[in-house]
């Protein structure tokens, strides 16, 4: 009678262990979740930008082919638009980066950003090309 | 027999004694089953409750009321000044409506870009009594209608928890 007792009392304990354990990391997925919108969502909304009277897709397809914006080359012109709206937006650090097709045309980066949620890649259209949207952001 | 019938008294006593701890085993056990599954039920629900909170972090700024489109057809994503200016009178008109799809939350839009002063209330439906709540933020995309032009502000989701 007293071990199965005690067989009872342990199966009990080992099922709360078990409920326990298996619902233990939930937030930070949650977490993750919300970074990750957000990460998207800031991507988004600077794409819609203009500046120069030309799109922010535009001006990343003069940037492409080297051509000027505003007096200045697109791309550099484009560094100091986007570290500009990102100032105001985004309180950490981050690297944008647009890429047509393996490569790198253009990088921003406030301070260092190695680890940090990502956007995920984003494809813009401008005329027949693509490029692809690269935002990660480092939260202190 | 004197002796046959202490033993068989004994083993009586002994008898309710284990029937007596079993019982009152059983009935911590209900009682601690009974709290642990109220308490996961409560759990659940709360998680449930962040789940939908979350999602409307990623679904609200898409809903048709807001939206950008032309025509009734969605073009940039983004949020129309006009569009939330509107939905906040039909919110009040609608309340019970948009209680129970939205919940007991208020939800605000603050330009951050361009840098000239923007903030709208799209939602207010808070009680006054709230035992927990729960920020969360997002940029999105506003089209500012009276400049005919993009900008970017916060959106700031405010939930009521019990």
């Amino acid at each position: 009678m007293g071990l199965l007792m005690v067989v009872i009392l342990i199966i009990i304990g080992a099922v709360f262990y078990l409920k326990y354990a298996v619902l233990s990391d939930k937030d930070e997925s949650f977490q993750s979740t919300e970074r990750e919108i957000q990460a998207v969502n800031s991507v988004k909304a600077l794409m819609n930008l203009e500046t120069c009277n030309v799109t922010i897709k535009k001006a990343i397809d003069m940037c492409s082919n080297q051509e000027d914006l505003c007096g200045e080359l697109s791309c550099d012109y484009l560094d100091d638009f986007i570290k500009n709206v990102y100032s105001k937006v985004i309180e950490d650090d981050y690297l944008f980066l647009v890429f047509e097709g393996n490569s790198e045309i253009l990088r921003v980066e406030q301070n260092k950003c190695e680890y940090g949620v990502s956007s995920g890649d984003q494809y813009i259209q401008e005329g027949s090309n693509y490029y692809i949207v690269r935002l990660k952001i480092c939260y202190r | 027999m004197q002796l046959f019938f202490k033993r068989g008294t004994l083993e009586t006593q002994q008898t309710i004694i284990i029937v007596f701890i079993i019982v009152v085993l059983i009935l911590l056990g209900m009682t601690v089953f009974y709290r642990y599954m109220n308490l996961s039920v409560k759990n659940e629900f709360n998680e449930y409750e962040k789940k939908s909170f979350d999602n409307l972090l990623l679904t609200f700024p898409m809903i048709p009321e807001i939206v950008c489109s032309s025509y009734g057809v969605k073009e940039n994503l983004c949020v129309d000044s006009i569009k939330i200016d509107s939905f906040y009178v039909l919110s009040e008109k609608e309340d019970n409506y948009y209680l129970s799809k939205l919940g007991a939350r208020n939800i605000t839009v603050t330009l951050l870009y361009p840098e000239y002063k923007g903030y709208w209330r799209i939602y207010d439906n808070i009680p006054n009594i709230c035992l927990s709540t729960l920020i969360k933020r997002t940029p999105v995309s506003v089209y500012i209608a009276d400049k005919d032009e993009y900008g970017i502000g916060e959106m700031v989701i405010q939930g009521c928890f019990d």
